[in-house]
């Protein structure tokens, strides 16, 4: 299992889309000031399944700008069921119009990309739930559209990761790195003494 | 790979199925013993279940995690154990790792045990996974680059060995190696254990232990998902433990109200590795590394600052699931939270396949960690971060900052974060290399077990997985695990060479 960032560390914090806004989630259905929340901005977005979609799209294209907007599974995450954050998901897109609106006047989706920058460093800096839910909403966006989890071929072109797939190359290391230069120190077969 | 009928009672249980567990099933199932290994994991198999993804729902249903905000351990739940997930790097660890001491100066391994009387069976280990030193034409760029810089100032690096054969470096190891190179135990030990007559069953956890009244143990099974499924007792003249170092430790825990003579060390001296990690931009004067290719493993580790700092340094692969949920990156000079999320992380994405490189340490840290259970039963992790842990954390963190700057490169700014992507408040190791809940000791009042794995004061239970491993190693910990699990394998045969409990039927 590798150490750090590598896959076996980094494993170890998979169970972080377990917990993904799992606690934001929890405490936005469970609490007084989220209750208040949604009952304030409404549980349903008053644009419908399709603002919603597209509000979510213009938010994804905002965290990963450069993404083709026609990737597949854009905005998939953000309803899969097996992320808590599914739970947030109205109330979020109710937050992103709200603070669209209060800072420039109109709908999210309708704003350029630096205003919409601005909307989400704006929910990224507000306090409590509302904060966690805007982390957990970018973090998401990040895994999702970086790692590719939808589509294990996919990758992200945007970043030069090319994904998985049953194809690839033989290593090709000599050509593309450094030549190998040890120098060896006490050490018997790789392993220490 | 699940026994149909399972059993109502057998000559050995084994719980677990990792490298602890599965060395002993092998072994006492050779022997003629009547073996019955239980996993609380799915089973899996290697040419169906493992795929080459990023899918954190994949990882999600065989790795597991419990911890808090200064420490978190992620250990694996299915047929393997950890042995499907791991980088296949299988290191020795080294003399010092044997000889370290507690406060009061004590030597923390039991007499008598140490790298020279472990190595025979390390090499046995190395022989049954098919271990070999990495060729230089197949080191990854990733370990390319980490020799390149470190030859540069002057220190040594060294080739590691991996339990892997006919490895076509696609990468992917940690999701499990759908080329069927990497030698987990899938391919080695649990078929052979099964070929010798053992019995598996997966998808049901051990709950309960009570010792019977002349001689064995009664366990409680229960599955572990399957609301289906019924579970059951099952007698047995030997127990072995190979949950884990969270699980076995659980499992005596529970079982601590049949178990009047278990030692109060159950749980406590919890030694994980002492991870540290920093990452950076190579220099413009060194050349591209594509850092996606190759094993997962750089393929090289450097035993320079062993002597110095107690620590292996290493190189990491940072694919992209792994850098979004491990850290948030920023770069020195720059406002905090500019490239929090938008066009400066995108372009700080860019660079991690050819120019980022990772850096990480194992240290010699001091078993200071304990594993409790809440109300529910539930693992509990508690670590104190006292002044030595941080003092060492600080040390060998200015070492890796000092190869790196001095290398030409640019570190970045760290901010490592939790399971909602958010930074610690302190700070924050992590590990897969968990040790020593249930270590062996010379007696009752420094450990769990005896040097042979067996429970003080309850004869025929015995704990063989890293729960038993007294120290930190400083190096990836499975090979020290499986070399073990076979020194007590074999020390339960020479013992006991032949049971047969009373009533056993297949």
């Amino acid at each position: 299992m590798s150490p750090g960032l590598a896959p076996k560390t980094s494993l170890s914090r998979r169970r972080f889309l377990g917990l993904v806004v799992g606690a934001a989630g929890l405490a936005l259905t469970g609490c007084a000031p989220a209750r208040l929340l949604l009952r304030l901005d409404g549980t349903r977005p008053a644009t419908g399944a399709e603002g919603r979609d597209a509000t979510l799209a213009a938010f994804a294209l905002t965290v990963v700008p450069g993404l083709d907007p026609a990737t597949p599974h854009l905005t998939r995450v953000y309803g899969d069921r097996a992320y808590p954050f599914a739970r947030c998901r109205e109330f979020f897109v109710a937050d992103l119009d709200r603070r669209a609106r209060r800072l420039y006047g109109a709908r999210f989706v309708r704003l350029a990309p630096p205003a919409r920058h601005a909307v989400v460093a704006d929910g990224l800096a507000a306090r409590g739930i509302t904060r966690r839910v805007y982390d957990g909403a970018v973090f998401l966006t990040q895994i999702a559209l970086y790692a590719g989890i939808y589509d294990d071929q996919a990758g992200c072109a945007l970043i030069d990761f090319p994904g998985g797939g049953g194809t690839l190359p033989s290593f090709d290391a000599r050509a593309a790195s450094p030549a190998l230069t040890f120098l060896a120190g006490p050490a018997v077969g790789g392993n220490p003494l | 790979m699940n026994a149909s009928h399972p059993p109502r009672s057998c000559d050995t249980l084994v719980i677990g199925s990792g490298f602890g567990g599965a060395a002993v099933a092998r072994r006492l199932a050779e022997a003629g013993h009547h073996v019955l290994l239980v996993e609380k994991g799915p089973a899996i198999d290697p040419g169906r279940d493992f795929r080459q993804t990023q899918d954190p729902a994949y990882f999600r249903r065989y790795l597991k995690s419990v911890g808090n905000d200064a420490l978190n351990l992620t250990y694996a739940e299915g047929l393997g154990g950890g042995s499907a997930f791991y980088e296949m790097v299988s290191l020795r660890a080294p003399s010092r790792a044997f000889e370290q001491v507690d406060e009061s100066g004590r030597r923390l391994w039991p007499t008598g045990l140490d790298r020279r009387t472990l190595d025979p069976w390390y090499a046995l280990a190395e022989r049954e996974l098919h271990v070999e030193q990495i060729a230089p034409e197949d080191v990854p760029p990733t370990g390319r680059v980490f020799a390149h810089l470190l030859s540069r100032l002057g220190y040594s690096t060294e080739r590691a060995p991996y339990a892997v054969q006919g490895c076509v470096g696609s990468g992917w190891c940690v999701a499990g190696c759908i080329y069927g190179a990497k030698q987990s135990l899938l391919l080695n030990y649990l078929p052979a254990a099964r070929e010798a007559g053992a019995e598996i069953l997966t998808g049901f956890e051990a709950s309960r232990i009570r010792p019977l009244e002349h001689e064995g143990y009664e366990v409680t099974l229960a599955p572990a998902a399957d609301d289906t499924a019924s579970g059951f007792v099952i007698r047995a003249r030997l127990v072995v433990l190979a949950g884990g170092t969270v699980g076995s430790a659980r499992l005596l825990l529970r079982s601590r109200p049949w178990l009047p003579c278990l030692s109060h060390q159950v749980g406590r001296n919890l030694a994980w590795n002492g991870g540290v990690k920093i990452a950076g931009l190579l220099p413009d004067d060194c050349p591209d590394g594509d850092m996606y290719r190759g094993r997962s493993h750089p393929g090289v580790v450097s035993y320079e600052f062993l002597a110095s700092h107690g620590v292996m340094v290493t190189a990491a692969k940072a694919l992209p699931l792994q850098v979004v949920a491990g850290a948030r990156f920023s770069l020195p000079g720059e406002a905090p939270g500019a490239r929090r999320f938008g066009a400066g992380h995108v372009d700080l994405m860019k660079r991690f396949r050819h120019r980022a490189l990772v850096l990480v340490a194992f240290g010699l840290t001091p078993p200071r960690g304990t594993l409790e259970l809440d109300d529910a039963g539930r693992p509990r992790l508690r670590l104190e971060l006292d002044r030595a842990l941080r003092a060492y954390e600080r040390r060998v963190r200015e070492l890796l900052t000092s190869i790196l700057e001095r290398s030409g490169c640019r570190p970045f700014d760290l901010a490592w974060v939790n399971g909602e992507g958010r930074p610690y408040p302190d700070l924050h190791f992590s590990s897969t290399h968990h040790v020593g809940s249930c270590r062996m000791a010379d007696t009752p009042a420094r450990g769990v077990v005896d040097v042979f794995g067996e429970v003080f004061g309850h004869p025929g239970l015995f704990v063989a997985d890293g729960a038993t491993i007294p120290s930190s190693l400083a190096v990836n910990s499975s090979l020290t695990i499986l070399a073990n699990a076979e020194r007590i394998a074999h020390g339960i045969l020479d013992r006991r060479p032949a049971l047969t409990l009373e009533g056993a039927s297949r």
